[in-house]
């Protein structure tokens, strides 16, 4: 099966987007008869193809450079010239496919290197905390040497008014035992009222409350979203069970 | 009479291919009686730039025509020279022929070959 005669219909459209929908298509109409006319019957199928991109990649600039121009409210006068300048780079460009590769390549490093660094400061400095009054809350460091006792913490509670709450917490690593294989996963122990100081509810359960400082020989726990559906298949019977750790 | 503007080389091929093609001089065309005369490949959109540069500047003129089916309904646009045009490529001819009084073409050159 021979392929077809028709012009490649990509390229076509590339063209009729640069000319605008308002235009007459009048340089594709010109394209399409000079391939089907003298351009195909005169060349293989692979050859007629590539002329025709060819005329299309040339002509592209220009032609949409000329469309802007048509579109700008002083066509005739400076944004008019502006756009011919910007259609004169581009095809200026185009004829140095390495220099433009390069200044790409440069462009685009350095944009991605931005973006990252953007993406570091902005998550660590600039997005606030997804809690109710993220602004007020802080952290105290009695001191950069020592860690703080627990009962120091609601003894600095007691004392300072300036804060509404004040809860130790501490970070760490903790060993899931039970279940089929043992875990280890990122934790923290932190005071009762923890989560009524940032403001935030679990999603199933309860947080807790005054009666879990009590030491009774069973702590409780909260999972992250993460850890509930990894190792518990994000079953919500979890809520109420004993886990070891 | 102000100061006209001088043709540019590109131009005054393009206005030369309608004042050759007279009444069917439409994009292609125009592309094909340059790519024949002068060996050079031309991209279409060029042709079509520098047409709307002479009918800006009033050189030509141009009105829509039919589409066929080739064209897939298409129209064509077809130039026609305006008295204007044809007086910028009289000017332009005649400030070659100035420019070359006194020169012989085939000497040009000669003293640097040796």
């Amino acid at each position: 099966m021979s392929p077809p005669d028709r012009p490649p219909r990509l390229a076509g459209w590339i063209l009729d987007v640069c000319e605008g929908a308002r235009g007459p298509g009048a340089i594709r109409g010109d394209l399409d008869e000079e391939y089907v006319r003298h351009v195909r019957p005169t060349r293989s199928w692979l050859r007629a193809r590539a002329w025709y991109w060819g005329q299309v990649g040339r002509s592209a600039p220009r032609v949409a450079g000329a469309h802007l121009g048509r579109g700008l409210p002083d066509a005739g006068g400076a944004l008019g010239r502006r756009a011919e300048d910007l259609g004169f780079a581009s095809r200026a460009l185009m004829r140095r496919p390495a220099f433009l590769g390069a200044a790409g390549a440069a462009l685009a490093l350095g944009v991605g290197a931005n973006a990252a660094v953007f993406g570091v400061v902005h998550a660590v400095l600039l997005r606030p905390l997804p809690y109710a009054h993220a602004d007020r809350l802080v952290r105290v460091h009695p001191d950069a040497l020592f860690y703080t006792d627990v009962a120091e913490v609601y003894e600095l509670a007691r004392r300072v008014r300036a804060f509404d709450a004040l809860v130790p917490w501490t970070r760490g690593l903790t060993l899931f035992t039970g279940g089929a294989e043992p875990e280890e996963v990122r934790g923290g122990r932190v005071g009762w009222n923890h989560f009524q100081m940032l403001g935030a509810a679990p999603v199933l359960g309860r947080a807790f409350g005054p009666d879990d400082a009590v030491g009774d020989g069973v702590d409780a726990i909260i999972l992250s979203h993460r850890l509930w559906v990894r190792r518990f298949g994000g079953d919500p019977a979890v809520v109420g069970k004993q886990v070891e750790v | 009479m102000g100061r006209e503007s001088l043709l540019g080389a590109f131009e005054e091929q393009v206005l030369l291919a309608v004042a050759h093609l007279g009444a069917g001089a439409y994009g292609m065309t125009v592309r094909r009686a340059i790519v024949d005369r002068t060996g050079r490949e031309v991209a279409i959109g060029a042709v079509y730039a520098t047409l709307d540069r002479l009918e800006g500047k009033g050189l030509v003129v141009s009105r829509l025509g039919d589409g066929d089916a080739e064209r897939r309904g298409r129209a064509r646009r077809y130039f026609a020279l305006r008295p204007e045009g044809a007086d910028a490529l009289r000017r332009a001819r005649e400030l070659h022929a100035r420019m070359w009084e006194g020169l012989d073409a085939a000497a040009l050159g000669a003293e640097e070959r040796g």
